[in-house]
């Protein structure tokens, strides 16, 4: 969804209550924010109730909140704001700082992969990376964020949101480095 | 720095779109002298590229939210002031995408209506405020009108209503200039437009039936019975009560507590439970029936097939399976162009 198709929508749900409106803002981000807010505050569950309340606070403060916010930013903000304070509160362990777990990829491989498998080892590569850069990696990736409004929403200098999308690309090329050439 | 690492770092730039001209010639170089690289980049910029796609959001999450949300939302209840009802209302909609229903309200209207439509094709089936069921056929409207004195519907079309009993609120149903009245009963109404008669099939309880014209000569259904009242003349028709099924006249009682069910060997009411079924219809009559069944346009292109005459029932069949069963009975061939049926006689050239 651009974001002149999210404003414009956003701007319905400000000016005319207009639920049909929210309802295709929450389709688009529902799925988005759960996993980016369980990659914070580490299960699924937590995540859910995170994002339900930030769709909850929205839709209430619809009214104060017109044109103050870009909405996209101010969801993925509001969501890590949460998550934090559900870590807090749940005293769960600290991820930040933590460097990507090194792992091999997996034993057997063959030379020539399929498009698909080759994928599947990406995305379980991608699983496989510390919280933090998992995080940076899908808001550039599949959100098209930029260095500075991830750093922004996650409270890091942009200089560390670059160094973590530097370390999941390197990740992942050991990856398909290993999958062209198994032998090395 | 390593060039594996210069590498990370310019890659990394590149799929953020944060490289510059300088990068890119960088990049460019680099992998002119490792040129094994290349492939990996060519794969790594497919599987950025590859976002999974958008998963749909659950609507039970989405409807948990607007209950926290919008609080004064009732989920059941009457409704007290007009701003509350419009908002009743618009999240209802919502609620009901999930039954497969449409749900219109006319804002500017005096009373607190709601419009459900059906296309052709389409067999919704939605409970009233009141609890009540109303399952709405292929191609009909349903207006209702329910508030703390009454329940007042006007159909277009044809409706199977399984009335909550609630003497204090009779439910009345209007179409085609005949008036029915019920407590707490099963009934289904048949008034398409076009159709010269409106039918009433009782299943359960009991019902009065009367023209708009002719308000002091009611008639009264038993279970089992069915009428069709022509609304629009002006003197009452001679009644015509039709007993469907005399046997089986006695077994709702049997299952009182139970909540009714349409009697899906009933040619009336077959349509409640997904049956097309028809009975001695000619062809042309049937055409109409799949039509709004299906949700297709159906036309003759010869007079000879429309006089066929069919029985039979359909329910998990698509449109033109139906067609091939009706070949097996009468001479007839089809075609299908986009969402329109042309039958047409054996004999007749297939005009291209």
């Amino acid at each position: 969804m651009e974001d002149a198709e999210v404003n414009y929508l956003w701007q319905s749900v400000c000016e005319a209550d207009d639920q049909s409106a929210f309802r295709a803002l929450f389709d688009y981000f529902y799925n988005r924010l759960v996993r980016f807010a369980a990659d914070l505050a580490g299960t699924r569950e937590a995540a859910e109730e995170i994002v339900a309340d930030v769709f909850v606070q929205l839709w209430k403060n619809r009214r104060q909140t017109a044109g103050v916010i870009r909405l996209k930013t101010y969801l993925y903000t509001a969501v890590r704001h949460r998550s934090y304070n559900y870590i807090r509160d749940h005293q769960q362990h600290q991820w930040l700082g933590l460097d990507c777990i090194e792992e091999p990829a997996a034993a057997t491989q063959q030379p020539s992969l399929e498009w698909k498998e080759l994928r599947q080892q990406l995305d379980a590569a991608v699983d496989r990376l510390s919280p933090q850069c998992r995080t940076v990696f899908r808001m550039v990736r599949e959100e098209g964020f930029k260095y500075k409004e991830v750093a922004a929403i996650l409270d890091v200098s942009p200089r560390t949101v670059e160094t973590q999308l530097v370390r999941a690309v390197a990740r992942l090329r050991e990856v398909l480095q290993a999958a062209q050439h198994p032998a090395r | 720095m390593t060039t594996e690492q210069r590498l990370n770092e310019l890659i990394a730039a590149r799929l953020a779109g944060a490289i510059d001209a300088e990068g890119m010639a960088e990049l460019e170089s680099l992998l002119h002298r490792h040129p094994e690289q290349r492939s990996t980049l060519a794969l790594l910029e497919q599987y950025w590229e590859a976002v999974p796609a958008a998963v749909q959001s659950p609507e039970s999450a989405f409807r948990s939210i607007m209950a926290v949300a919008e609080p004064d939302i009732p989920s059941t209840g009457k409704i007290k002031t007009k701003g509350i009802l419009s908002r009743y209302w618009r999240w209802g909609a919502a609620a009901a995408i999930l039954l497969g229903i449409f749900i219109y309200l006319r804002p500017g209207s005096q009373q607190h209506q709601q419009i459900v439509r059906t296309n052709d094709g389409e067999r919704k089936t939605f409970r009233l405020a009141d609890a009540s069921t109303v399952h709405l056929n292929g191609g009909s409207q349903l207006r209702c009108v329910l508030d703390g004195s009454r329940r007042e519907l006007w159909l277009e079309g044809e409706a199977y209503f399984e009335v909550a009993p609630d003497p204090a609120r009779p439910f009345i149903v209007h179409a085609s200039g005949v008036n029915i009245h019920a407590l707490g009963t099963a009934f289904n109404v048949k008034a398409y437009h076009g159709q010269s008669t409106c039918e009433t099939t009782l299943l359960e309880g009991a019902v009065e039936v009367y023209a708009d014209k002719t308000p002091d000569s009611r008639i009264r259904l038993r279970p089992y019975e069915k009428i069709a009242l022509d609304g629009s003349a002006s003197i009452a028709a001679p009644i015509k009560k039709i007993n469907l099924k005399t046997i089986a006249a006695a077994i709702p009682a049997t299952k009182a507590v139970v909540a009714p069910l349409a009697d899906s060997s009933l040619t009336e009411t077959a349509w409640v439970s997904n049956r097309l079924q028809f009975d001695e219809v000619d062809f042309e009559e049937l055409a109409r029936l799949l039509q709004r069944w299906y949700g297709v346009h159906i036309s003759f292109r010869d007079e000879k097939p429309k006089h066929y005459v069919f029985s039979g029932a359909f329910a998990g069949e698509t449109v033109t399976q139906a067609l091939d069963a009706l070949q097996l009975t009468e001479d007839f061939r089809y075609e299908v162009v986009d969402n329109t049926i042309t039958i047409f006689s054996t004999s007749t050239k297939n005009k291209q």
